[in-house]
Parts: C-alpha cells; structure tokens; sequence
C-alpha cells in the first residue's frame, strides 16, 4: 500500500461523521449536478431530452471507472489482473492510446513481466502499429525464451511491416529450437512469396498443407503461388478448396450472398453496459480483496462502498438495466457482503432478462444465502438454457451433492 | 593562414553534419521540395453544400454519398467541376430540392455557378458520376448513377445538356448506385457503360446498428447484394443491358469505386470493381466483351495474406514507371489502404508495407483517391480523401472523429513513398468528411489541383503551390477511329532515362471522374524524345522532340507511326 490509501476511506468518529456525512452528501450532490450538467451542456452532442436511460447509464459507468481503475492501480501497481481491467475498459471504450499508457506504466514498474509485454504486443498490432508490437513481443520472448509461438507473431508483424527478410530471419531462428508449426509454414510461405521467391514459397506453403489438412486459408496462397509458377491447373484446385472454406463467405457469385434477414437495428449497447458493469464488479472483488490482504480494511470497505454507489447512480437512471443488476448481485456474493442483497438483485436481474447467466448468480445468490432449494431451481434453469456451459453444471452438481449430505 | 585553416575546418564540419543529416533522414529529406497545397476554397466562389438527405434513421446510403467530376464541359480548355448531391430521403423535409451543381472554370480558381443554365442540376441522390463522349459528336456527356432511376446528360455542345435516358434506355431500374464508368468493351469505337450497384436497398428492409444507444451506419454485409450493370453502346444513341450476357451479372457484390484499364496490356479495357467488405472483382475482357472474374487468381481479390478489406476508392496508375498500370484501393478504418503491384503475366502482388504506401492510412477511413506526379518529377504521388462513415462517431468512441484530415503520399521515385501530411501546407490541414476527391490542372499553370467532396458540407478546393522547376507535359487525346476521347488509349512518354505511361480512363476514384488530360511530370527534362499513342483498335500515333511545359492535343491517326 502506498500513501495515497485512504481515499476510498471514511472516518468513523463521531462528530467527524457528521462532517463526512454532511461533506459525502454535499459530494454527491455536486456529482450528481456534474452529471446532469454533463448531460445538458452545450458541448454534449445531445440534449437532456435525447439521451436515453442506457446512454446515462454508460456515462455514469465511464465517469467514475477511471476513478476506481486509475486509484488500484496505482495502490497495487504491480497487480497485472487490476491492469488488464483498467486496459480492458480502455479498450472498450477504442482508446487505444490510454490502453497503451496504463500498460507502458504498469510495465515500468514491472519491467520483467511477460504477460504485460504480451498484451502491449497485442494491443500494438491490432492498431496496426507493428514496431511496436515486434518491440514488445521480443521483450516478452527474452523474458520467456520457451514461449514457441512468440516467434511466430513476431514473423507475422515483420510481415504486415514489410520486413519479410527479417520475418524468415526469425522463423529460422525458431527452428534451431523448436519444430515448426503449420502457422510457422504458413509465415515462412508467405514471406518469401513477398519477396518473389515462389519456389521456396511453395516449398514452405505446401508443408503447411500436409502438416494440417484442414487449414482451410492455405489454399489461397497455394493458388497464388502456383499461379505464379505458370502451373494454372494447379493453382486452380487451390483456389476452388479455398472456395470451399467453410469460413469463405464472401464470394458473391450466383445470388445475394448475404440476405440481411438479422434484426432491423442491430443493439450494441447493451454490449458495453454488460463490459463496464463486468469490469466495475472484478475491479471491486479483486480489489477489496488485495486491500485486505494488505491490512487495509477501511479502503477494501470504501472500494466496495464506492462500487455499489456506481452500480446505484445507475440503476437510478436506467432501473430496467439486468446486466448491472447481475453484475452488482455478483458483486455482493463474491464480496461476501449484503448477501440479502444479492438475491433481491439477481432476481432482478432474472426478472428483466431471463438468460442462463442472470439464472446462474441467481443460484450463487440463494446458494450465499443457504437456500439451497432455490439455488438448485436457479441454477438448473441456467444449465437449461446453456446446456454446454461446464460451470454452470459444475456447480449445479456441486450444490447438489451439497444438499444430499 | 590561420584564420583559412579555420574556415575550412567550419566547411568540412558543415560538410560532415549536413552529410550526416542526409543519410540518417528518411527518403522525404532528400526530396528536392515538398509537395504544397493551399486552401483556396473561400477565393473560389463556389457556394456548394453537399447533403446526405438524413433523416436521423440512418439509411445506408446517406454515409457513402458521394462523387464529383473535373472535366471541360465547354470545351473551352479549362476544366470545370460537377459536384453531386443528395436529396430528402424517407422522413427528411427539404424547403427547396437540393441539387447537383455545376461550376464553371472562369480560370485562376475563379468558378461560376452555371447549374440552372446547363441544365445539369439534377435532383435525383448523385452517389456514382462518369463523364464521357457516349455519341462521339465532339463533347462530352455526363452519366449519374443514383440511388433511384440513373440519369444519361446528352451535351448539347452550347454549355447545355439534354436528359436522354430514357432514348439511351440506361435509368437502371431503382438501384442503389455506387461508381460508374464509360468504356470500349469490344473496340468498336464506342462508349459502352459500366454501372456499379451497392446494396439492395428499400425502406422496409433499412437495417441501422445501435452504439450505445445512438442508431449507426450499419454495413452492406447486412443486405442483399445486388450483381452490377454493362450496358452495350448501340452507336445510335440508344444501348442494350448485356450484364447477363457480358458475365458481368453472374456476380453480386457491394460495388463503390470502379476503374477500367488494360491492367495485362493486351489492348482491351478490364475492369476493376472495389468491393466494400468482401473481395474485390477484376473482370478480365476476352477483347470481345466477355468478361471473366480473375481478381482472386490475380491476386487482388483480398490484402496480401488473404484478408478481405472494405474497400472503398480505387485508381490506377503506373507509380513505378516499368510500363504496367498498378491499382490503390482504400478501405475502412483499421485497414490499410492497398497498393497491388502489377508484377506481369496478369499478376499483381500487394506490397502496399514494403513500398510504406499505407502509412498514415490506418487509423482512418479511406474514400476517394488517385495517383498523380503532384511534384512533376516523373512518379506518381497518391492523394487519400479522409473521413469517418459514422456522423455521430464522437458520441461511441473516445478518439475517433468524423472530420479527419486528408494524407499526401510522396512517391520517393524508388518504388516506396512517404507520408508527407503534416508538411504539405495549410490544404492538408483542412479535417472534413471527405469522400469523391479529383485531380486536374485547374489554373494550366502546369502542376496538379485537387478537388475534394465533402459529405454534409462544402467542397475543399487545393491549389498546387509546389515550389519547384520541375517540367511537365499534358496530354489530351482525340480518337477519331476511336471513340472521341480516347477512353483506353495508351500514353507513354519517353524522356532521356524516364519512360512513362498512363491511360485515359472515364470513371475513376470513389465514384467519380478526373484527368481526362493525362499528366506527365518530367523533372528536369525539357524535352520529350518520344510520345506515344496506342488507341483502342490498335492504330498508334508517334511524336518525336517535343517541347515540355504545354497541353498538346494530339488527334488520332495525325502522326502515324513510320
């Protein structure tokens, strides 16, 4: 813990109580002012009166989770979980830029860490940014010598950068310590066919073939790479088997390809209630947690008192939202606090969207509170309705085994 | 002695850094200027303010509209500028009909409005335009493919136009329309008509996607796709749908930018159709006017590694001088736009990372686009229209914008290019939603303007100001066995160690047309030893010792080759 712990704190002297009380309603007030003014001000691209329940609740969710993820991190600073989060909710929100500064800082203070340099490495390269994402992947291979698959990504992001030379530098590199792989062929391949080298290219191309039938995407270069061997029989074959891909839906020949028969809007917002809510709730269990094991009861009682305001604040503005519900049920149960609590908003959150993951807290939820007979009902409901789902199962049977003793 | 000793010791330190900064900088430092634009849009006169005719229900066709055309409709040897327009969809209400306008070159970027007098201003929502001579009587006629009926304009010859579709037979039905291009498919003299076709768009079956809450542009993938249109030139006025029976109508797809060009050099018109998420079509002409669709066996269906793109824009051009055409192809945000190098034998090879001509073109949504020598020094730069498709980005995302600045691509004369943005003058400061985008000589004075449709706003007009010595020729063809504009001829230019080509093309860019005066910068080259013409049809003009620095207009069969 460092010096800045205390901030989630409350005093629980008497007078000073009062002041905090008096002083934490006067916060919120102003909060909730800074809201509405957040709502309404001119620079907002919509008015007070355009703005739905679920666009305030987003906005309650993205004002206050930089507050929570910017605080943990900085109290546990070498804490990779509490970094993924606050990156995950940066990616979220396609910040690409802040995702990378949370992990560049969170890297500093951790320097050998690997699974930081990985998801630097990811991130970079999803963004197109593949100096970057060679520069750390390279980091996270000398970190971790035996990860095999690194070599790969690295080729694949000299590739995409240009550097096909240094691309089949790296795959050759790889097998003086490992065997190849098929993606491994498939890199090689593709590197030489680059850099006009057709002969190798196929050489590569077609090992990737015999190593994995089934690697559908190989066809494509094939037939490129026969093509350019003038033997067009050849190439041909491949291009047909690459139409044949199960995954290759793009070829428009012979009627409409796509019917656009899918619902006539298309709601992603509930997507992004669902990500922050999940997000909030884990920074909240992970978080209280590490504080107490810290010895710093008070904040992990903050954090969590801070989280459940957050869930509120938005339940007050968008009362019909489940995924907040569920994730605020969870939160309880997985805290171990207001597990009464937990019940009343996991049927909530059953009572407005019935899915197998609202019937499952549900379950936790009476579970927490030794209803055994509801938890099994809640819980069988889930396993239902996503009869694939191992967890669900899992612990359905586990309750179960549970009452019978 | 001392003090000479000193000065020299200065020099050669100056020598030694100067040197040292030259090779440790990129290829950009050791061009001789940069590229400069000047936004000189206010000076113009020009009062154009495009509309997408949203209504708030976000109907597809509001965020790919639209393209423009550069072309001489007076034939008064300056080029003018047509700007296409929406109109009022479903639920929108519109005081007066916006419609398309015309502007005519008064000459040193001085523009008049002439829509009400020519007769051009159509009210139909422009997406696609191409401008060509379809009746070979000496001026040229302009063809809009709209969402609705598809307008054939017949120029009169006196700065008016007559509205022939219905005679020409080319309305197209109720398409969706997208890019559209006049060409000779079977070299018989004549312009037929390409028609590209988006969706298959109607109000019952609008689809939107909903971002935190805010309805959204959805994509084509949720939509029918609809196959595209040709249509045979009959030479008396009137054509004949042959997409059936051309091959043409065998595929549906999402068709935006289109281009036709002799991409294996075998003396017919091809034709490329940039696909928007999916692969993209390559329609190989067997010279009769039979097409077959090659573009995954060429290699220019998907990205280098099989990726298929969203492709918007597409030009072609030769940009590294060894007498093949390439093609550019833009696409959606998080994708490169694509450089496919013409390698021969009918294939190409993307090599948009190793020749760096993607740089800069990631983090934004690519549209409209072309190749020209804006530094004359005899290779061809890239200009890239800019914009997202979402009007209400900002409202989902953090740090994407809906007006974005367009990029400039410095072809470094190596086979590579360099993205010169941030250094190429105040013009490329301008951030809009940028779609159709044109490039021509619009003051003569030799180097190359560009002209920009902005979505939902007024038009950015770039005025040239590279500052440099650089020579330059420009060519204007007229067929005469060959339909009048020399759509499809071959230009190659040949100076003391630079050999160029390029064709004429009607149709190009994101739905638009430009450069019906093909370009050649010549660097330091003030004469051309050999400028030569390759018809449709197979008749081949020479000139030899030409002088640089003028528009030449070079009529067919004039100067036979001996």
């Amino acid at each position: 813990m460092n010096a800045h712990s205390g901030h989630f704190q409350q005093s629980d002297g008497d007078s000073m109580g009062k002041k905090v009380f008096l002083l934490s309603t006067l916060s919120m007030v102003i909060a909730h002012l800074a809201i509405a003014a957040f709502f309404i001000s001119p620079s907002s691209a919509s008015s007070i009166f355009d703005v739905t329940a679920e666009q305030k609740a987003i906005r309650v969710l993205e004002q206050h989770l930089p507050m929570v993820t910017g605080r943990l991190v900085r109290d546990f600073p070498n804490n990779i979980e509490l970094t993924k989060l606050a990156v995950e909710f940066h990616r979220y929100r396609q910040n690409y830029y802040k995702a990378v500064k949370v992990l560049e800082r969170a890297l500093r203070l951790n320097p050998g860490n690997y699974d930081l340099c990985k998801s630097l490495a990811e991130l970079a390269s999803e963004n197109g940014d593949y100096e970057k994402a060679i520069k750390y992947w390279e980091k996270a291979l000398s970190i971790q010598p035996d990860d095999w698959k690194l070599y790969n990504k690295i080729a694949d992001a000299l590739i995409s950068a240009g550097k096909y030379a240094k691309a089949i530098e790296k795959l050759e590199a790889k097998i003086k310590v490992s065997p190849l792989s098929a993606r491994s062929y498939h890199l090689l391949g593709l590197a030489y066919m680059q850099l006009g080298d057709y002969e190798k290219s196929k050489e590569y191309l077609e090992k990737v073939y015999k190593t994995d039938p089934e690697y559908f995407k190989i066809h494509y270069l094939l037939g490129k790479v026969y093509r350019r061997l003038k033997q067009p029989e050849k190439a041909k074959k491949h291009m047909q088997l690459y139409r044949k891909n199960p995954n290759e839906e793009s070829k428009g020949k012979k009627g409409p390809i796509r019917r656009g028969d899918g619902d006539l809007v298309y709601d992603q917002t509930k997507v992004e209630i669902d990500a922050f809510s999940v997000i909030l709730a884990r920074l909240c269990i992970l978080g209280s947690e590490f504080y107490r094991l810290s010895g710093n009861d008070d904040d992990a009682k903050a954090l969590f008192e801070k989280s459940e305001d957050i869930f509120e604040q938005g339940l007050v503005v968008a009362p019909g939202q489940a995924d907040m519900c569920r994730e605020l049920a969870f939160m309880y149960i997985s805290t171990k606090n207001k597990p009464g609590k937990a019940v009343e908003f996991a049927k909530k959150a059953v009572e407005r969207r019935g899915s197998a993951r609202n019937y499952f807290v549900l379950g936790l939820a009476y579970n927490e509170n030794a209803n055994m007979e509801q938890a099994l009902s809640a819980l069988k409901k889930a396993v239902e309705l996503e009869p694939g789902n191992k967890r669900y199962k899992k612990t359905y049977n586990k309750i179960k085994r549970k009452k019978m003793k | 002695m001392m003090i000479r000793a000193f000065f020299n010791k200065s020099l050669l330190r100056f020598g030694i850094i100067a040197g040292l900064i030259c090779i440790s900088s990129s290829p950009m430092a050791l061009a001789k200027e940069s590229i400069t634009f000047t936004d000189v849009t206010k000076e113009t006169g020009i009062t154009f303010k495009h509309t997408d005719g949203s209504s708030g229900e976000f109907y597809i066709v509001e965020a790919v509209a639209a393209g423009l055309a550069l072309f001489d409709y007076d034939n008064d040897g300056d080029i003018d500028i047509y700007f296409l327009n929406g109109s009022p969809l479903k639920g929108t209400k519109s005081k007066t009909a916006p419609k398309n306008a015309l502007y005519r070159n008064d000459g040193n970027f001085k523009f008049t409005d002439v829509t009400e007098q020519s007769g051009l201003g159509d009210t139909g929502f422009g997406l696609g335009v191409t401008v060509g001579d379809y009746d070979n009587d000496g001026d040229v006629d302009v063809y809009l493919n709209n969402h609705g009926p598809n307008v054939l304009y017949s120029n009169n010859g006196d700065g008016t136009f007559t509205d022939v579709t219905k005679k020409a037979g080319v309305g197209d039905g109720d398409h969706v329309g997208a890019g559209t291009c006049f060409l000779d498919i079977d070299n018989d003299g004549d312009l037929d008509l390409y028609v590209a076709r988006y969706v298959v768009f109607s109000y019952d079956k609008h689809k939107a996607i909903k971002i935190r809450d805010y309805l959204a542009y959805q994509g084509p993938n949720f939509y029918a796709l609809p196959p595209d249109g040709l249509y045979r030139n009959n030479g008396d006025g009137s054509f004949t749908d042959i997409s059936e029976s051309s091959g043409i109508g065998e595929y549906n797809g999402s068709g935006m930018g289109i281009i036709c060009a002799d991409y294996d050099n075998d003396g017919d018109t091809d034709i490329f159709v940039a696909n928007d998420n999916m692969e993209n079509y390559l329609f190989q002409n067997d010279g009769s006017g039979k097409f077959e669709e090659v573009g995954l066996m060429a290699g220019v269906a998907y990205n280098f590694n099989g990726k298929q793109f969203a492709s918007m824009g597409v030009d072609c051009g030769d940009y590294d001088n060894d007498g093949l055409l390439d093609f550019y192809v833009t696409s959606y945000v998080k994708q490169s736009t694509s450089l496919y190098k013409n390698i021969d034998d009918g294939l190409f090879e993307d090599v948009t990372s190793s020749a760096g001509a993607g740089d800069g073109t990631f983090a934004s949504m690519t549209w409209g686009t072309g190749f020209a020598d804006f530094d004359n020094d005899g290779d061809k730069d890239i200009f890239i229209a800019t914009g997202h498709l979402q009007t209400n980005v900002e409202k989902f995302s953090e740090h994407m914008v809906y007006n974005t600045r367009n990029e400039v691509l410095m072809n470094t004369g190596d086979g590579k290019f360099v993205n010169i943005t941030e250094k190429a003058g105040g013009g490329l400061k301008v951030e809009l939603s940028s779609r159709g985008a044109g490039f021509d000589d619009l003051d003569n004075d030799g180097d190359i303007d560009v002209v920009i449709l902005n979505t939902k706003s007024g038009p950015t007009i770039l005025r040239n100001d590279t500052n440099n010595s650089n020579h330059w020729v420009q060519i204007h063809l007229k067929g005469t066995k060959s339909n009048r504009d020399g759509v499809g001829a071959r230009v190659k230019v040949v100076t003391k160690d630079l050999s160029q080509i390029d064709e004429v093309h009607s149709g190009r860019g994101y739905q638009g047309h430009h450069g019906s005066r093909l370009y050649f910068g010549l660097g330091e080259h003030k004469k051309i030893d050999r400028i030569e013409i390759r018809w449709l049809g197979g008749g081949v003009d020479v000139l030899k010792d030409v002088k640089a620095d003028q528009l030449i207009t070079i009529t067919e069969g004039e100067n036979p080759e001996k």
